[in-house]
């Protein structure tokens, strides 16, 4: 079952006359529970894709449906709400709150919907992750790798139906990449979310049910569709 | 190739980057212009004054009448005087306190005698005289180029009549420069200027000085340490433009002080926002050179290298905005001359530069001084910045449910407390000159409730005595039937004059409530000052003592009189009194009590009568007379005293006052002896004789005996004829006084009340008529409904002072607080992006800024309440008019104002950031 699509979307970057197309013209559809990877050259489009898709950035034209709707005719409210019940987000650089401690960070979406926290769920969680020692530390006292832990954590916390991810691992050693990625599966496939992830690292795309591959901000190829025609 | 140097690379910088520099530029465009146009206008503001003055006084410094004791080689030598000036007192014009005289070259400079009309005269025959001369001399209608007859008596000379033809009308001064030794017609300064050739027949002169003091001398030090004796000299004021006795320099300065306060306040008001414009250019400039500091910093520069290549492109920007600031600012300084030419004149002078360029140089060098500190601070890399928060962190509970814009708003509070202290200090301000105009619009009103007369006349000082048991009788001043002329002017609704006496109330047993209680106060520097308070205190002479003195207390009195000042005075009058006693043949003892004799209002006097009833007609008749007998506390305050006057006993509350003076003698219906010994004014000087000579002089005043009963007794706040009652008092009326068959001065004070509003050449000419009978008797006028007028525009002018910076001083408070939470918000973009990609709406996030500035608006409130609570403790009392059940919601919901302004301010910032996609926030750094 799909559970967002975007058609015709379209992203184009002014300097002075001329424009870049970050995207051009892509239409894609997710089914609900996927695990996609998005790869790519550097500047092929693959972040802005992502960031398009998940309603952080607004496309020079094309549409994204999620459940029926166009995301860009909702207002900025509207966006937010469906942002901290919906959406979760990973990106590459770990973007916390500095003073927030990393439990308090992990709990900011579901306090900003103003819902209780689910505790055996997030304990859970983070359990899974391994951060339950650091929990009371602020940003600044926590490594990359358990940063970016906090940031999944975040992501997850309020069972989101989508996750987004802008190259998770891209900051982090090989081995600790890995685990970060094993987690992010394991929890989505737990939890039946929708996971579309952004890496140029093919070994990382390999584990995706699809990849797709963009250049210069076109789909040139995607898994999916060449299942089809095989 | 040329030196590389910090000004080449600074002004490299500029040159190069030259829109970016624009608003540090205009910043200190504006410091340079606000320095130059304070300081011309508190310039011309004193030089506005010193013209007033000069106008009134001349320049000179002070003045000696009859210069008999020292010669001027004397007064040259001992180096406390620059400049001294003769002035000749050739004649009196006779049985007229009108002399006329001449000056010599430097007199005349240093009088600055002023013509309204006419020319000075320039050879024999001609003479010059101020209006107020003519008028007494019956000539006010005389007009330049009359001719005047006068007869003229020069000193100890023979009358001649002489004939002048008048050349000119002086600008009034002579009157400023009256002092009380003006008894003998020469020793005052001339009212008419006659040419210095002009010959009188028979009769010698008198010559005044008037003299300029040496750098950095005054009065007071030439009183107490000039080795030349002067035995009639007298300091000028230029603050009062009159004569004085004491003047130590301290005042003159203070009272300067105080002119231009308004010009340094609202310079430092203004120029401490022009501080933060450039504090805040800086900043913003500084920010963007975050990348090339680091770099600079990694390659080794040090902080004071880094402070020294980014300061001097803020002192290149300064060299070229000095000529640009000082021009508009000479100019706004003339345009305020032109408004105000009174106030403030127009005067350039080189030594203005030196506070000018130091204030300018402060401004920029203070302004300046943190944002370079915060650059030169920065380490290389910028992440290591969290490093100092974790440190400030320590242990922080990790919470598990919470709103997340009070949490982070929270946390910042806590981790960055200082943060907003600049913008508490100046919430502070606004609150606390918010506390001041209150004060001062209250004021204002409460000064309104008044009937205050229009005009006010009163003598000055020429029946003045040291003795407090008798009357003197002047002549030369105004009396009751000239002043009943004063009635008959069109528009003038009624006219109420006040006699003062000294009467005798002659007691067996004088009462505890007149004696006099001491308490002492210990000054700054230690040093104890005795205050006296009683019910009793004559008009003339202290509190006393002496009059429960026994034989002993006398005795022991006269032991010490040589090295006890107080006790030689108080033997004196004790040795006075026993002479009324003895030359009057009466046992009891001579009370001297002032006396009040006015028309009454009875029905304005009704509220304070505290037994007995007010009967106009048995007033009249002598039988009855009323008395003021005050009830008061009296308590320290703040190294001085203050005392109140109550109606009631029930009114005093016991544990406030130190002490309470109350009268438990005197009721409705108590008698009264009275006793009036009256005499003329030349018997004056046998008061500092012997005893033997005090009998004879006792013996020649005429006594008036006379019993009365007490109809009602008056106390509390009372006012008669719009003067306020200070002691112990009988009131009686003027038909009262006849049929006691006292003998009165003429009347002290009078006062004039006018049938509503005169149009302005109407009250001219009221004024005029009234100064002309006030003239006649050497009384002087005050216009009340000018100087009402002129009380209310300066009240006026302090509140439109106080709103503007009040205005100001908000203004800079909310753009203090934003432009610093908007740096902060420019720095935390990122943060923002994050909070927007997990769903924080427009609402949190101005919620995440929204706590600093309540608490910084509590941090500049709370001190102010605390310090509005201190002023209101009995004896810290500064505010008198206000009240805190008006003022403490006024200030709060100021502080309020100014949270709502700021979050007004701090919401379109986030709103403006939120306008970007959070890709854009999140990419920002």
């Amino acid at each position: 079952m799909e559970i967002i699509r975007c058609e015709d979307l379209t992203k184009i970057y002014r300097s002075g006359t001329s424009g870049v197309h970050a995207v051009d013209g892509v239409s894609l559809s997710f089914e609900q529970g996927s695990f996609t990877a998005v790869t790519g050259k550097s500047g092929s489009g693959k972040s802005t894709l992502l960031h398009l898709l998940s309603g952080l950035d607004r496309p020079t034209g094309g549409r994204v449906i999620y459940q029926d709707n166009n995301l860009f005719d909702y207002n900025d409210n509207q966006l937010s709400v469906l942002r901290r019940r919906r959406f979760g987000f990973v990106f590459q650089a770990y973007n916390l709150v500095r003073e927030l401690t990393a439990q308090e960070n992990i709990l900011l979406p579901v306090m900003l919907d103003g819902r209780k926290a689910d505790e055996d769920y997030l304990k859970r969680l983070v359990e899974m992750l391994g951060i339950e020692d650091r929990l009371g530390h602020l940003p600044g006292a926590l490594s990359g790798g358990q940063q970016q832990r906090v940031c999944i954590a975040q992501a997850l916390a309020n069972k989101p139906a989508l996750l987004f991810a802008d190259e998770p691992t891209g900051n982090l050693d090989g081995k600790t990449g890995r685990e970060v990625l094993t987690l992010m599966r394991t929890v989505s496939n737990e939890l039946g979310i929708t996971m579309i992830l952004v890496t140029h690292d093919l070994g990382v795309a390999e584990q995706a049910d699809r990849i797709i591959r963009l250049e210069d901000g076109r789909v040139a190829e995607d898994s999916a569709e060449e299942k089809v025609i095989g | 190739m040329k030196r590389l140097t910090i000004n080449r690379v600074a002004g490299a910088n500029i040159r190069i980057n030259r829109k970016a520099y624009v608003s540090l530029f205009i910043g200190i465009l504006t410091a340079v212009f606000l320095a130059t146009a304070t300081s011309l206008c508190a310039w011309g503001t004193v030089r506005g004054h010193e013209e007033q003055m000069a106008q009134r006084v001349g320049w000179m410094d002070m003045f000696t009448l009859g210069s008999d004791e020292a010669t001027d080689e004397q007064l040259r030598r001992c180096g406390f005087f620059q400049e001294i000036g003769h002035v000749t007192v050739a004649a009196v014009v006779e049985g007229k306190p009108v002399c006329a005289g001449y000056y010599d070259g430097t007199a005349e400079r240093l009088m600055n005698r002023t013509l309204k009309e006419g020319r000075m005269p320039e050879k024999a025959g001609e003479i010059a005289a101020e209006q107020s001369a003519l008028i007494r001399l019956d000539l006010e209608e005389a007009k330049v180029g009359d001719t005047l007859t006068l007869n003229m008596q020069p000193v100890y000379g023979v009358t001649e009549e002489k004939t002048f033809t008048l050349t000119g009308i002086l600008n009034e001064q002579t009157s400023w420069l009256e002092t009380y030794y003006d008894d003998d017609e020469y020793m005052r300064f001339p009212a008419l200027l006659v040419f210095p050739e002009e010959q009188f027949k028979i009769g010698g002169s008198v010559v005044h000085r008037v003299l300029t003091y040496a750098p950095l001398i005054t009065f007071n030090q030439v009183q107490r340490n000039c080795p030349v004796r002067m035995n009639l000299a007298f300091g000028v004021s230029r603050e009062s433009g009159t004569f004085v006795y004491n003047d130590s320099g301290w005042d003159r300065a203070a009272n300067t002080l105080s002119r231009i306060l308004i010009w340094v306040v609202l310079g430092a008001a203004l120029m401490l926002s022009a501080c933060v414009g450039i504090t805040s250019s800086m900043e913003s400039l500084l920010a963007r050179k975050t990348e090339d500091i680091g770099m600079l910093r990694a390659i080794g520069a040090t902080k004071r290298q880094i402070r020294r290549v980014y300061g001097a492109e803020a002192w290149l920007l300064a060299v070229t905005a000095l000529p640009a600031g000082l021009l508009p600012g000479v100019l706004f300084t003339r345009i305020v001359s032109g408004i105000a030419p009174d106030q403030v004149v127009f005067s350039l002078n080189g030594w203005l530069l030196v506070p000018i360029l130091g204030l300018s140089v402060l401004c920029v060098f203070v302004a300046s001084r943190v944002p370079l500190y915060h650059a030169s601070r920065q380490m290389p890399m910028g992440v290591l910045r969290d490093t100092a928060l974790l440190r400030k962190a320590g242990n922080l509970h990790s919470r598990k449910a919470f709103r997340p814009d009070r949490l982070i708003a929270g946390r910042r509070t806590r981790l960055h407390p200082l943060r907003q202290l600049g913008a508490a200090g100046m919430i502070a301000l606004t609150l606390l000159s918010t506390l001041m105009l209150g004060e001062l619009a209250m004021g204002i009103q409460t000064a309104d409730d008044r009937d205050i007369p229009a005009f006010r006349l009163y003598s000055d000082g020429h029946s003045w005595s040291d003795d407090p048991f008798s009357e003197l009788i002047p002549e030369n001043t105004t009396d009751r039937a000239e002043l009943k002329q004063l009635n008959a002017i069109d528009g003038v609704r009624q006219v109420r004059s006040l006699t003062e006496i000294s009467v005798n109330l002659l007691m067996e047993n004088v009462p505890e409530y007149f004696r006099t209680r001491q308490f002492s106060l210990e000054d700054e520097d230690g040093a104890v000052s005795v205050f006296s308070f009683g019910a009793l205190q004559a008009i003339r002479g202290d509190c006393m003592d002496w009059l429960f003195w026994s034989g002993e207390d006398a005795a022991d009195a006269r032991a010490r009189q040589d090295e006890d000042w107080q006790a030689g005075e108080n033997i004196r009058q004790y040795d006075r009194m026993r002479a009324v006693r003895e030359t009057q043949g009466i046992s009891e003892t001579p009370v001297p009590v002032v006396m009040y004799i006015t028309d009454l209002d009875a029905a304005e006097l009704r509220e304070f009568v505290t037994d007995g009833t007010i009967d106009p007609d048995r007033l009249d008749s002598g039988e009855q007379v009323l008395v003021y007998a005050p009830l008061m506390g009296v308590r320290k305050e703040n190294r001085s005293y203050s005392s109140e006057f109550f109606l009631k006993p029930a009114e005093v509350r016991e544990n406030e006052w130190d002490m309470i003076i109350r009268n438990d003698v005197f009721t409705a219906g108590t008698a009264l002896d009275l006793m009036e010994l009256a005499g003329k004014e030349e018997e004056n000087s046998l008061l500092q004789a012997e005893a033997a000579d005090l009998k004879a002089l006792y013996r020649q005043r005429d006594a008036v005996r006379a019993r009365v009963t007490v109809g009602a007794v008056l106390s509390g706040p009372v006012r008669l004829c719009d003067t306020y009652m200070y002691s112990f008092s009988v009131i009686t009326t003027p038909k009262g006084a006849e049929a006691l068959g006292l003998k009165l001065p003429n009347p002290e004070y009078s006062n004039v009340w006018l049938d509503g509003d005169p149009t302005p050449e109407k009250e001219a000419e009221i004024e005029e008529k009234i100064g002309q009978v006030a003239m006649r008797g050497w009384l002087r006028t005050d216009n009340q409904l000018k100087l009402t007028r002129e009380y209310r525009s300066k009240k006026l002018r302090q509140i439109l002072l106080f709103a503007g910076l009040i205005l100001l001083f908000f203004t800079v408070s909310v753009f203090m607080q934003v432009s610093g939470t908007s740096r902060q918000i420019r720095s935390e973009t990122r943060t923002i992006g994050t909070l927007r990609a997990v769903g924080a709406d427009l609402k949190t996030l101005v919620g995440c800024y929204r706590l600093p500035v309540i608490v910084c608006a509590a941090a500049g409130l709370v001190p102010c309440l605390l310090f509005y609570a201190v002023t209101e403790i009995p004896g810290l009392r500064l505010f008198t008019a206000n009240h805190p059940a008006v003022m403490i919601p006024v200030l709060v919901l100021m502080a309020g104002s100014i949270v709502l302004a700021c979050i007004a301010g701090i919401r379109s910032r986030i709103a403006g950031v939120t306008r970007q996609s959070i890709v854009d926030n999140i990419r920002e750094l």
